[in-house]
């Protein structure tokens, strides 16, 4: 019974806390016309990627930018390079071995005001189920009302980052010793999020 | 007496003549097919290393000698009266028994040495990796049909029924083989390679079909 009580008073205290201090607008992805690229060097062309299965939760409003937040979930098995043979490669051991860790997350700790529309997210990285320290530079491209929505407000967010893959555990320098796939991805992160107005 | 034996030796000796070529033909047909993982490499085997290398290397080469082994079971199965005259309908069937365990372990082989090297649990499931599951479906159809046929009278499957199951599951395991290699093999999507493989799989077809056309125009003369 004590439980219980401690229990209900917890949630009456976290409720009234985001009514107080006001939790940051929530977006949601429009995954339709948002996507998580990446590129990374084969010899000397660039081989690109992109992730079909992601989620994002996107909590954002630049004057509070203290109660904002970014969560990106993304399925590794539903990476995709067009050609299907390297993407099992890609989610063997040799690279993201997806059977063991299925999930890459980052998840926002502190948003700061960069200037000029840009944002710089800080937050952890999990790769391969271990955690690193990143900052994603977003730059908030716009916010207006969608054209084709009647009272939805569309916001858009584009952010591009250079990953060394093999200090996240990507690969163990096999094939970037042999010359053959570089170790520093481009990843460019392209967002449109949706709000009622 | 001496005509006699000058009627059957010319005869036999035919026979002989056309068994050489038969098995010349085979050999020169798998040694052709198993020639085009070399020649034809896959870009897979590019970024494989050491054992992971031998193993998918030897899942190619086994997967190769299985679809020519295949090709050849639905030859033997359809036997006709070429074959039987020249090998015999005991032999044949003991061929086509023995055929049948031998692709069972090829297949099995196969499998194994080609997911070993990506991992066990690293499956390849899925819509875009339909040629794999192709390849999984003609599997369990071959499992169906040499256990159906070794097991049939401890599991109590009357003859009739099996006979209906086994004779379509054969030619559609044939069909499976084919377009599991045709678009799981990197090799297979160059054109010569393409053109090998599409034009065994149309000549075995149209000699099972005259096999059955001969088959029953000789039945329909008989009665």
């Amino acid at each position: 019974m004590k439980t219980l009580m401690t229990s209900i008073l917890t949630l009456l205290l976290i409720t009234s806390s985001s009514l107080v201090f006001g939790a940051a607008r929530s977006w949601e992805v429009d995954k339709a016309h948002s996507a998580i690229y990446f590129s990374v060097d084969h010899i000397f062309s660039k081989t690109r990627g992109h992730f079909n299965e992601f989620d994002i939760e996107v909590n954002f409003d630049p004057a509070q930018l203290d109660q904002s937040s970014f969560v990106f979930t993304i399925e590794v098995d539903s990476i995709d390079t067009n050609i299907t043979k390297r993407d099992k490669h890609l989610l063997s051991a040799d690279f993201f071995e997806s059977s063991k860790f299925p999930q890459i997350t980052f998840a926002s700790t502190k948003i700061t005001d960069a200037g000029n529309g840009m944002f710089d997210v800080a937050g952890t990285l999990t790769v391969k189920g271990k955690k690193y320290d990143l900052t994603l530079p977003l730059k908030l491209v716009g916010v207006t009302e969608h054209p084709a929505k009647k009272g939805t407000e569309v916001a858009g967010f584009d952010g591009t980052i250079v990953i060394d893959r093999l200090a996240h555990g990507v690969g163990t320098g096999k094939f970037y010793d042999m010359g053959v796939v570089g170790k520093e991805v481009e990843v460019l992160v392209t967002l449109e999020v949706l709000s009622n107005k | 007496m001496s005509t006699t034996i000058t009627s059957q030796s010319p005869s036999e000796f035919r026979l002989a003549i056309y068994r050489v070529v038969l098995a010349a033909a085979f050999l020169l047909v798998l040694s052709v097919f198993l020639a085009i993982p070399s020649y034809y490499q896959t870009t897979t085997l590019w970024y494989k290393t050491g054992m992971d290398r031998a193993m998918l290397l030897a899942a190619h080469y086994l997967g190769l000698v299985g679809l020519i082994l295949l090709y050849l079971q639905v030859i033997l199965s359809a036997r006709g009266y070429f074959l039987d005259r020249l090998i015999g309908p005991v032999k044949l069937l003991r061929w086509h028994r023995l055929n049948g365990i031998a692709l069972l372990v090829l297949a099995a082989s196969h499998i194994l040495l080609v997911l070993v090297p990506e991992g066990l649990a690293n499956l390849p499931l899925g819509k875009k990796f339909w040629p794999e599951m192709v390849g999984g479906a003609l599997f369990i159809i071959i499992i169906l049909l040499v256990g159906s046929s070794y097991f049939r009278q401890a599991i109590r499957l009357p003859y009739n029924i099996w006979k209906i199951f086994h004779r379509p599951a054969g030619y559609l395991a044939m069909l499976l083989v084919t377009v599991h290699v045709l678009f799981v093999s990197e090799s297979f999507e160059q054109t010569i390679p393409r053109v090998l493989l599409l034009t065994l799989f149309i000549l075995i077809v149209v000699w099972i079909i005259s096999m059955k056309f001969m088959g029953e125009h000789t039945a329909g003369n008989s009665s």
